[in-house]
């Protein structure tokens, strides 16, 4: 028999848990103080060196603190074309559907309170002849059978990229693609301006300082955040973080966007969880947390929140991104999904439009 | 003046503003249609004027010295008799939109200032808000031709009549892509129509 205390003995001395698989995660920046002009302010609740995991209170939110509308947008598209530029650049065009939902919640029951789809057709168009994008992309804009809205892209930053890299002329191209996901996201976020809402997502970009403050209540979830650069106590913080159990808020100034109140939420946990895993970031715009005066209100405030989250959070084991996902933007999710067109058949229609039948000749 | 000369011009060129049609004002079947007079348009990598005096005198044009042959122009509008040349320089600081502006900017200086302008008019960069009153009008009959108003209106009320909304940052992405024009240059375009919420 073998002496196996050594194992243990180590193991338990440093916190082992057991982990599988997950999915991927942002990477960290490099520990250190975030940038003191446009970085967040990290202490607004507590001094950054003090943070530690909060426990959240069982105290219920507020009627009006709770988000009663969910938004959730989906992109579906992959390249389907390749082109090469006149420079012999290899260009991917991407097909895509975008789209977006919201769902309102009224006593028990959802209902679907606005839906938005598109195609879409993305592609680095720098390269060409502006006269050939402008007849393709009214060819494709006006074809009875595609209606599809080409959504140019730019040729990467020069020095980022080598243009002859099919890679990268893919992920801009994808990246477009994602932005007008995020204008659908933004028109599902002004159709209802009075309704408390939680958007899937960050909330920079889709809507501005003043719509923001504007609103009764606004939260951004964001399944996979990347952390501010922060000094090592903040990364334990985050590694420490419990079911149930949150980060302290910080004020993130974001110059020329909607500055933010910010804090780490850990919904979940779940068999054999990487440490980064089950952790969301809850974003609200700063001047909703200034309606609460005094750090206590605040906090408390905040708190209430983070509860109401956890307990909406996604308990359906078979979803692979459940540990960071809340049940009503799951229900958008799977609102949204089949207003989609089966991707084969959106992509064949476009491969008959260019007369590419056998998909290996023109 | 400059909206009745573009509308004149799509009348002449049997190409009407129709907002049910999508996609961008299809700049080149201007350039096809204009007969008096008639501009060719031609992209030139990394645009100066020494290549503009080589590309003229490849196609049969004697050419004075137009100036330093190294200059870099953005644009640059050539005209003879009742020929043009409207050159565009295809650079990177010159994305496609960019690309589409100048040369219908370079169109408005063929249709607007033939009898004012010399044989040449070269833009070293085209300012949206040049002092120069021939630029303005040069720049003003390209937003006129490429952002039409009534496509302007007909799509944001699309969005306002199926959303209930019509945020202008939104209305801006969506006619930019749709349009073939910048992001800034529809911004200013929407402002000055007041179309779109704020």
């Amino acid at each position: 028999m073998t002496d196996s205390s050594g194992i243990t003995q180590f193991l338990r001395k440093y916190r082992a848990s057991a982990v599988g698989v997950t999915p991927p995660r942002p990477e960290l920046p490099t520990p250190g103080e975030p940038d003191p002009v446009a970085g967040p302010d990290l202490s607004a609740e507590v001094d950054i060196t003090d943070w530690k995991p909060i426990p959240l209170p069982e105290a219920p939110a507020k009627p009006d603190e709770t988000p009663t509308r969910f938004v959730d947008g989906s992109h579906a598209g992959q390249s389907v074309l390749c082109v090469r530029s006149p420079q012999g650049y290899p260009i991917a065009i991407r097909l895509a559907e975008v789209g977006a939902v919201a769902l309102e919640l009224t006593g028990r029951r959802f209902t679907r309170a606005f839906k938005a789809v598109e195609r879409v057709v993305g592609f680095v168009a720098d390269p060409f002849p502006w006269e050939e994008v402008e007849a393709f992309a009214t060819a494709l804009a006006n074809h009875p059978g595609l209606r599809l809205r080409v959504v140019p892209a730019r040729m990467p930053e020069p020095g980022a990229a080598n243009p002859f890299d099919y890679g990268a002329m893919q992920t801009q191209a994808q990246n477009r693609c994602q932005q007008e996901m995020l204008r659908l996201e933004a028109l599902a976020l002004a159709s209802a301006p009075a309704v408390p809402t939680l958007i899937d997502g960050q909330l920079g970009g889709r809507i501005n300082t003043r719509d923001a403050t504007d609103r009764p209540l606004l939260v951004g979830l964001v399944k996979a955040p990347t952390p501010p650069r922060m000094p090592d106590t903040g990364f334990n913080t985050l590694l420490d973080l419990g079911p149930g159990q949150r980060s302290p808020y910080f004020h993130d100034p974001r110059p020329g966007d909607v500055p933010l109140a910010s804090w780490f939420l850990r919904l979940a946990s779940g068999s054999h969880a990487a440490p980064n895993w089950g952790t969301v970031r809850v974003d609200v715009p700063w001047k909703h947390l200034e309606r609460h005066s005094g750090i206590d209100a605040r906090k408390g405030f905040v708190g209430r929140l983070s509860r109401w989250l956890i307990d909406a959070r996604c308990r359906a084991d078979s979803y692979s991104r459940m540990p960071v996902s809340l049940d009503p933007i799951v229900r958008a999710e799977d609102g949204l999904k089949p207003l989609f067109t089966p991707f084969p058949v959106l992509a064949n229609r476009l491969y008959r439009a260019a007369g590419l039948f056998r998909r290996d000749e023109v | 003046m400059i909206p009745e000369t573009v509308a004149r011009l799509r009348t002449e060129c049997g190409l009407p503003v129709d907002p049910s049609r999508r996609g961008p004002v299809p700049l080149n079947r201007f350039f096809e249609e204009l007969s008096t007079p008639r501009v060719a348009h031609r992209a030139i990598p990394t645009l100066t004027l020494g290549k503009v005096e080589a590309h003229l005198r490849s196609e049969g044009v004697e050419v004075a010295d137009l100036g330093e042959p190294n200059l870099r122009v953005d644009g640059l509008l050539f005209r003879l008799g009742g020929a043009a040349w409207a050159y565009v320089s295809d650079d990177e600081r010159n994305p496609l939109p960019r690309r589409r502006f100048t040369a219908a900017h370079e169109l408005g200086h063929a249709v607007l200032h033939g009898k004012v302008m010399d044989r040449v008019a070269i833009d070293e960069t085209i300012e949206p808000n040049s002092k120069d009153p021939i630029e303005r009008e040069a720049n003003r009959f390209a937003v006129e031709l490429l952002m039409p108003a009534e496509v302007c209106r007909a799509r944001a009320e699309e969005l306002r009549a199926e959303y209930r909304a019509c945020p202008r940052g939104v209305l801006i992405y969506r006619l930019a892509a749709e349009l073939l024009v910048s992001a800034e240059a529809l911004r200013y375009r929407l402002d000055e129509l007041g179309v779109g919420d704020d």
